[in-house]
């Protein structure tokens, strides 16, 4: 494999090479990036794209939410309902542009981190999405992060930076959404912070919904404090290679966090999805659900790895992750990983994969259906469990719209 | 409406049909009655079409047509109903959603636009009473977490919504208490007098004395090896199969 300092330097011209970039260690020996391959980006060089704001209202926009748009990694006021106030901050700032102390503050932190990925978001994030809400303050209206990749004539990479901040009471729902109009190849690497506080709660959902050609690389960080509730949902369907992430702190007693997951891939996409989640303190609760559909020549991989600590007792942790394979070459590869060092715990596991029952598609032919909507029908049967999660109606919606869409082959 | 001739089947290459002969006519019920492994669940699911059930020998004609080579879909369409043995849970696929959408496929192939969600509903209404069954099923998903009579009233539910032009009910009287008995014949009756052909598969006479056969067929070792009328259920339930197998 060329190595990610090779990577870099190709792609930024000599002297050019942000941050400390160029002292980065290639660090994707280890278990969690075991699955994803890198030669295929490695082998392609991405520029920075210049600013291109000329975008129409883009497909996934709704007038009843709070939108807050990107387009190539830049904050369009025009297409955003920005809100400053001293109790709620949504909206897309820059350190150059945006004076308030709290953004100085959020983006002078620099994470300390080994992964290469992370460090390049922290070199060239340009605008950075933050929601930061203060105590008790509730947000009724979903609030949508809308990240657009435009067409250029090279393959250009954007940095996405997000900061969801939510101080004691305080609660919203938030959307974020990759899409690129661009059918040409284009990294997206990006980086979501969440941040509850005590009794906050939050309903995150994350979709990716890229090209074909696309890379995405993502990471979400989630630290609950006492009380805290996560309802979340990460659906995928796109890249021609995405890895997403997810590392949640279970940091407070009685915190929550239900999270989803659907992936759809299809031709000889790849999807890779690397959760962990640690319960540190006693009586916190986690319930992880995966769900995959894979056709063609796909490939997907779960590793979900759920922690307790010693002192976490009275922890209860679920995870499964469940693949329909419509396609013999189709492959997923699925490891769920419970690492327990409490003993009063409840915690469960499981994986599945397999075809659609014959029995169940004979049973709905027996009633006159033929064989393709039969199959559509225990598709989408399959997938409604996760997308009847995701609270915004229109989100609901348009989630079941693309997902029959798609070209499913018959079994 | 249903000619079988000289029906031979194999399931997993093993002949389990061999030489069945059934002649159903429209209204008609007939009972078929074995003892366990005689081939009774194996006659259902092959006039159904279930896919690993091969017919070696002779043919099926429905309405005057064979259709020995036709895919279930097909089959139902044309006015064939399988009442399962054991219906299969469909977690996720709604109630409403199946049912709308298995009677709009039969609809079209009669030439018939979908139903309207209004006349739907009222059939629906109407047959959820006849059962006896809740109004919330429509907000559930099929036979998920059904009980056992919850599935084989809710298999007597979609025959009623159907309205095939043959039902084959297999062992749909089993697992049901006294009360849901009467129910599930009561509609069984009902749908048998719009003229349905009814072929009621079971172990148990109980049925036969809500829904009256025509016919009483004795099915063993993948044939019909007595046929004779309501009397028969009554002999075979006083000598038992062995004094019928004997005489061949």
């Amino acid at each position: 494999m060329s190595s990610f300092v090779n990577w870099i330097e190709k792609c930024f011209p000599a002297g050019d090479v942000p941050g400390n970039l160029s002292g980065t260690l290639d660090n994707f020996s280890g278990e969690e990036w075991k699955n994803t391959n890198l030669s295929v980006l490695f082998e392609t060089n991405f520029i920075l794209p210049g600013a291109n704001l000329k975008i129409s209202k883009p497909v996934l926009y709704f007038d009843d939410f709070l939108n807050l748009v990107f387009v190539n990694g830049i904050y369009s006021e025009s297409l955003s309902n920005t809100i400053v106030n001293k109790d709620v901050l949504i909206g897309g700032f820059s350190k150059n542009k945006d004076k308030d102390h709290r953004i100085a503050s959020y983006l002078d932190q620099t994470d300390v981190t080994n992964d290469p990925f992370k460090e390049l978001n922290n070199a060239i994030n340009k605008d950075m999405a933050v929601i930061s809400l203060s105590e008790n303050q509730i947000i009724d209206k979903p609030i949508h992060i809308m990240f657009i990749t435009t067409e250029f004539d090279q393959p250009v990479m954007t940095c996405p930076k997000i900061l969801l901040k939510l101080e004691p009471g305080s609660s919203c729902t938030v959307v974020e959404s990759y899409f690129g109009e661009s059918q040409g190849k284009y990294l997206t690497n990006s980086s979501t912070t969440i941040e509850v506080n005590d009794s906050a709660k939050i309903n995150y959902y994350r979709l990716l919904l890229q090209g074909a050609d696309s890379f995405h690389l993502g990471t979400v960080d989630v630290d609950l404090k006492a009380n805290a509730s996560l309802e979340s949902t990460f659906f995928s369907k796109g890249s021609k290679l995405s890895r997403t992430e997810l590392n949640v702190l279970m940091n407070g007693s009685y915190s929550e966090s239900s999270i989803n997951g659907l992936y759809h891939t299809v031709d000889e996409q790849h999807i890779d999805n690397v959760i962990n989640i640690d319960h540190l303190v006693p009586n916190t609760k986690s319930n992880l659900i995966y769900k995959g559909i894979l056709e063609d020549n796909s490939r997907a991989s779960y590793s979900g790895k759920i922690f307790v600590a010693q002192d976490a007792q009275k922890t209860y942790a679920l995870q499964s992750d469940k693949n329909l394979i419509l396609s013999d070459k189709a492959r997923v590869n699925t490891k769920p990983i419970l690492e327990i060092f409490a003993d009063d715990v409840e915690c469960f596991h499981g994986a599945t994969a397999g075809a659609i029952a014959e029995d169940a598609i004979f049973y709905l032919m027996s009633r006159g259906i033929d064989k393709k909507s039969a199959t559509e029908m225990l598709i989408e049967a399959f997938a409604s469990e996760t997308i009847d999660g995701i609270n915004p109606d229109a989100i609901r919606q348009y989630l079941y719209s693309i997902l029959l869409n798609s070209k499913f082959v018959l079994v | 409406m249903l000619e079988i001739k000289n029906l031979h089947a194999k399931v997993d290459g093993e002949l389990v049909l061999k030489g069945v002969n059934l002649s159903v006519l429209a209204g008609e019920v007939h009972a078929i009655m074995g003892p366990n492994g005689s081939g009774k669940s194996t006659l259902s699911n092959v006039i159904a079409g279930k896919p690993e059930y091969e017919i070696t020998d002779g043919e099926i004609v429905f309405d005057g047509k064979n259709i020995n080579d036709l895919v279930p879909d097909e089959r139902a369409r044309m006015g064939i109903f399988l009442g399962f043995q054991y219906p299969v849970e469909l977690p996720g696929v709604r109630f409403r959603q199946y049912l709308k959408t298995a009677i709009d496929s039969i609809r079209k192939y009669r030439n018939l636009s979908d139903m309207s969600p209004r006349e739907f509903t009222d059939l629906y209404d109407k047959n959820l009473e006849l059962l006896k069954m809740d109004k919330d099923l429509v907000k559930r998903s099929v036979n998920d977490g059904f009980s056992g009579g919850e599935k084989k009233r809710s298999e007597v539910l979609q025959m009623c919504m159907l309205q095939p032009k043959l039902a084959i009910l297999d062992e749909t009287d089993s697992g049901l208490d006294i009360d849901a008995l009467h129910l599930v014949a009561n509609a069984i009756n009902s749908v048998s007098k719009s003229g349905t052909a009814t072929v009621l598969v079971t172990h148990y006479k109980r049925i036969l004395t809500y829904v009256k056969p025509q016919y009483v067929h004795i099915l063993y070792n993948g044939q019909i090896v007595e046929s004779g009328s309501e009397k028969l259920a009554d002999d075979l339930e006083k000598k038992g199969y062995d004094a019928f197998v004997k005489k061949n």
